[in-house]
């Protein structure tokens, strides 16, 4: 900022007492004035201040008045100024900077480095950090992981049978629900089948979220029975793009694996954790499945307590 | 006298400051005292509504100021017509006249006159 401009922000904030002990100078002149025409006229001295006081009128309402457009009038003035001083600053800055593209180049390119490194961290921080996530009651929402005794290794995803306990024996917890990453094929009449990602979640687990389906119904305790046959909902952008948004999509069958499977519903479509996927549906956790799964350990269950 | 209490006379009161301020820059008692004596005393102005006038003439940009020295000696603030203070009177000016001319048809209507012919 040069001087120029500096001047003209001191201005603008120094004023206000000056424009009043003007407006009071200009008001005691024309007093002044009055006084001594009476005076002439043949009024005693307290008596032609008197009148001339009654002349004018409303004193302190001319005075406010005076004062605020006097005020309202230096203001526009002022900022006028400054910003035609920063106009000029401008643009001589831009002359010298043309006349030395070096320098030009040392200044603005280690100044766009940063804006951009910082609207990409910005970016990324407001979509995974400042932005509230979208489940019911978010903050009471966690994620659970094992601690390993043995080597200390912690942040371990859970095994069903650990979580089968915790979710059995632990009080802590209104809803708690495990999810298995997996993958599915769509069965299309036209064009060969699609691969979708799956989540195979336990009763707890979209309760535990809070999630409520946009169109249909969630899962039923009677959806984790064996044998019912497949039940699945579906991720919004699967019901957008692949069968139209079609508001009759609940009840309706699909092939999966070349199986039927029942639409039961569609999900909102904020829901991307644990990861984003295409289809749900329900695993029911038997003793068959808990023994499967404890031979392999890694990256097969993930769960949230609510 | 007449008393300034209405809207349209406060309308008048731009035109009639404006007016004054034409020839030459004056002191606010100058110019209550210019427009008493024009009107021969008929219009004589609030002293108060005049530097209200004044002011609010100056931040709407019909009127400058600037300070001087009056008749006593000390500091008195100068107002000279700007040339949008001009324009303005110009149209004023024109719209009081033909307002002027509207209500005298209203009180003097034309007088019918009639040849008798022989």
């Amino acid at each position: 900022m040069t001087k120029g401009t500096r001047r003209s922000f001191r201005h603008i904030f120094r004023r206000a007492h000056e424009i009043r002990r003007e407006v009071d100078e200009e008001i005691a002149f024309h007093l002044e004035m009055r006084r001594r025409q009476l005076e002439a006229e043949g009024y005693g001295a307290e008596e032609a201040r008197r009148e001339a006081l009654r002349q004018f009128g409303d004193l302190e309402g001319t005075r406010a008045v005076g004062f605020d457009s006097d005020y309202r009038r230096e203001r526009r003035m002022a900022w006028k100024e400054v910003l035609r001083e920063c106009r000029q600053d401008v643009r001589v800055a831009l002359r010298q900077l043309v006349r030395r593209p070096a320098f030009a180049a040392i200044a603005v390119i280690p100044l766009a480095l940063g804006i951009g490194a910082n609207t990409a961290i910005f970016s990324a921080a407001d979509h995974v950090l400042l932005r509230p996530l979208p489940y019911r009651e978010a903050q009471r929402v966690v994620t659970l992981w094992e601690t390993d005794g043995a080597t200390g290794e912690r942040k371990r995803e859970v095994s069903p049978g650990n979580f089968v306990d915790w979710r059995d024996r632990s009080q802590s917890f209104s809803a708690i629900g495990l999810a298995q990453p997996s993958g599915i094929d769509l069965v299309l009449e036209d064009g060969p089948p699609q691969p979708l990602s799956l989540w195979r979640v336990t009763e707890g687990f979209l309760p535990a979220l809070g999630v409520q389906p946009v169109v249909g119904r969630g899962f039923l305790p009677e959806d984790f029975r064996r044998g019912e046959g497949m039940r699945a909902l579906i991720s919004h952008q699967l019901w957008r793009e692949r069968f139209g948004g079609d508001p009759a999509i609940a009840g309706r069958t699909i092939q999966l694996d070349f199986k039927p499977a029942m639409v039961l519903g569609v999900l909102p479509p904020e829901l991307e954790y644990p990861e984003r996927a295409d289809v749900w549906a329900p695993k029911c956790l038997g003793t068959l499945g808990i023994r499967s799964c404890r031979t392999a350990r890694r990256r097969t269950c993930r769960w949230w307590r609510g | 006298m007449i008393e300034p209490t209405t809207q349209l006379l406060r309308g008048t009161l731009h035109v009639l400051i404006l007016k004054t301020l034409t020839p030459e820059p004056l002191h606010g008692y100058a110019i209550a005292t210019r427009i008493a004596e024009r009107t021969g005393g008929v219009v004589s102005i609030d002293d108060g509504a005049l530097y209200q006038a004044l002011h609010r003439m100056q931040e709407r940009g019909w009127v400058d100021s600037e300070w001087g020295h009056g008749e006593t000696g000390k500091r008195a603030r100068f107002y000279s017509i700007t040339d949008e203070g001009l324009r303005r009177l110009h149209l004023e000016t024109a719209s009081w006249v033909r307002y002027a001319e509207a209500v005298m048809k209203v009180l003097n209507p034309p007088a019918a006159v009639g040849g008798l012919t022989r």
